[in-house]
């Protein structure tokens, strides 16, 4: 039995204007992992291939051990899919939903999917263009927890909500995921909705994989520093992942803030890196420095 | 297959409903506009409507994105196209035939005046629906509804160049030569093949042509890209 949930290798898909260029990840059962980029990235891209909707230039993904496409209805109904935008017949009814789709999933639960959708407030009877766009993906939500999926796919399920949206969404998510150990793709670029939640963060900037790590790494080791117009030559040799000029100094990314703490001393002052601040110095700031 | 005719059902069930209701009264309309009526007529004009059912369905799942779900649930992209052919001829024949049994219906309370064998208007409805359904499906499935107003569009072009070349290079002997040779040819079966033999040889060819459409559906949806 394989240990990851998910593991992609190589995946490749050429578009005009824009390549995902041989990305391999894995997400090991029971962990939430949070795809992370700029728009544009290849976020979307990787979670239709994955689910292929769209078809692969090359690569392998592997959904518990069995190859995507090979045994694509099986695998398939392991997965809960939200997608970025709601997808559903706009006069139709939740419990239209339920019926139609339910029967899809073996393990699908009328009581649960009701228990949902109380839970997130959504009529069972009013149609689906009378909800919100915040409330349809919540109903995208109850279906994707209706039928005891182990991999949790997600793609983008806050863009759009305002921030109160956003948490009630996270908070019932974060309820859930932490009971029952699914394991999860949460695909954002909203970097704030993952700090609670995931376990491993994976970076893609411009169709390539920049990273893929445990977020406490990345918390406990990652740093932002900020110094003069010297700070680069001070943390030379150290990884430093990004630099950014300002009219009052220059920050740097670094994935050893300790060593930078060490090195530079109390010339400089050493901050905790937040996901924001990796995407950021990774795709605006000046991130060709050496030491990569 | 059955889960997705079923899904689709559900969801789509009030559109559905809609398009038999209008057709049930267009039906008897369509009877007492006419004095005497072919029956083959009302079967080829039942069948037309008939499969504007699931033809339009296309138009609701392209404004709603709908594909996406299908696409997304646990069947592979194979089964979806099976479904389609296996929801649309159900559609096609449940439309046609509702239409079929108010004009008669109608035509039983007083109203119009139907002409020819019911037997063959069941035959000529039936090769209505196989050949507009396995002329369209591969269309619609790599365009959707796209498709389905693309082939439209191309027979109202391929009509107007036919109109042209007789009206400006007095091509009525190409064109009329073309549609001869078709009424040609199947006279000629049926001819050779005699009523009933030419019949099953329809019924077959239908059959067949819905075969080499749902193939090349297949090969088409597998590549379509959502």
């Amino acid at each position: 039995m394989s240990e990851n949930a998910l593991e992609i290798r190589g995946l490749c898909k050429g578009y005009p204007g824009f390549a995902l260029k041989d990305v391999s990840f894995a997400i090991p059962r029971g962990y939430v992992m949070g795809l992370i980029g700029p728009n544009g990235a290849g976020k979307t891209t990787i979670v239709k291939l994955i689910m292929n909707l769209v078809s692969r230039g090359a690569g392998e993904v592997e959904i518990f051990g069995l190859d995507s496409l090979e045994h694509e209805a099986e695998v398939k109904s392991r997965i809960g899919f939200v997608y970025d935008e709601a997808c559903f017949p706009l006069d139709a009814t939740p419990r239209d939903l339920g019926r139609a789709i339910g029967p899809f999933y073996p393990g699908w639960s009328n009581e649960r999917y009701r228990g949902l959708l109380g839970e997130f407030d959504l009529p069972e009877s009013g149609k689906l263009k009378k909800l919100s766009h915040g409330m349809q993906m919540k109903l995208a939500l109850a279906l994707a927890l209706s039928h005891d999926a182990d991999l949790i796919l997600m793609d983008e399920p806050t863009a759009g909500l305002d921030l109160g949206f956003r948490r009630e969404l996270l908070d019932h998510l974060s309820a859930i995921l932490q009971d029952e150990g699914k394991s999860v793709l949460f695909s954002t670029h909203v970097t704030s909705d993952l700090e609670r939640i995931a376990d491993f963060v994976t970076f893609i900037n411009d169709g390539e994989l920049v990273f893929t790590l445990p977020k406490d790494e990345l918390r406990d080791e990652w740093g932002i520093v900020k110094g003069n117009g010297s700070l680069p030559e001070q943390l030379a040799g150290l990884p430093i992942r990004g630099v950014r000029r300002g009219p009052y100094g220059v920050e740097a990314l670094v994935a050893d803030a300790a060593a930078a703490r060490e090195r530079c001393g109390k010339d400089v002052v050493v901050d905790r890196a937040t996901l924001d601040d990796v995407m950021v110095f990774m795709t605006r700031g000046e991130n060709d420095v050496d030491a990569r | 297959m059955w889960t997705l005719v079923r899904k689709d059902l559900i969801l789509d069930r009030r559109q559905v409903a809609l398009n038999f209701v209008l057709y049930l009264v267009m039906g008897p309309v369509f009877l007492s506009l006419m004095s005497e009526t072919p029956v083959k007529l009302i079967a080829a004009w039942a069948a037309i409507v008939g499969t504007m059912i699931p033809l339009s369905l296309l138009a609701r799942e392209d404004k709603f994105h709908s594909a996406r779900l299908t696409c997304s649930l646990p069947v592979t992209r194979d089964t979806v196209v099976a479904s389609r052919f296996a929801g649309g001829w159900i559609l096609a024949l449940s439309g046609g035939l509702a239409i079929v049994a108010a004009i008669y219906g109608a035509h039983q309370a007083g109203l119009g005046n139907p002409v020819g064998e019911w037997s063959q208007a069941l035959l000529v409805g039936f090769v209505t629906i196989g050949l507009i359904l396995a002329v369209l499906f591969p269309f619609t499935m790599r365009f959707g509804f796209a498709g389905l107003i693309g082939f439209l569009v191309f027979t109202q072009v391929l009509g107007i160049v036919a109109f042209l070349s007789v009206v400006l290079v007095g091509g009525q002997g190409a064109v009329g030569a073309a549609i001869g040779g078709v009424a040609g040819a199947l006279g000629a079966l049926q001819g050779s093949f005699g009523p009933v033999g030419y019949d099953l040889f329809l019924l077959a060819a239908v059959v067949a042509l819905n075969v080499a459409s749902f193939l090349a559906s297949r090969w088409i949806y597998r590549r379509r890209e959502f």
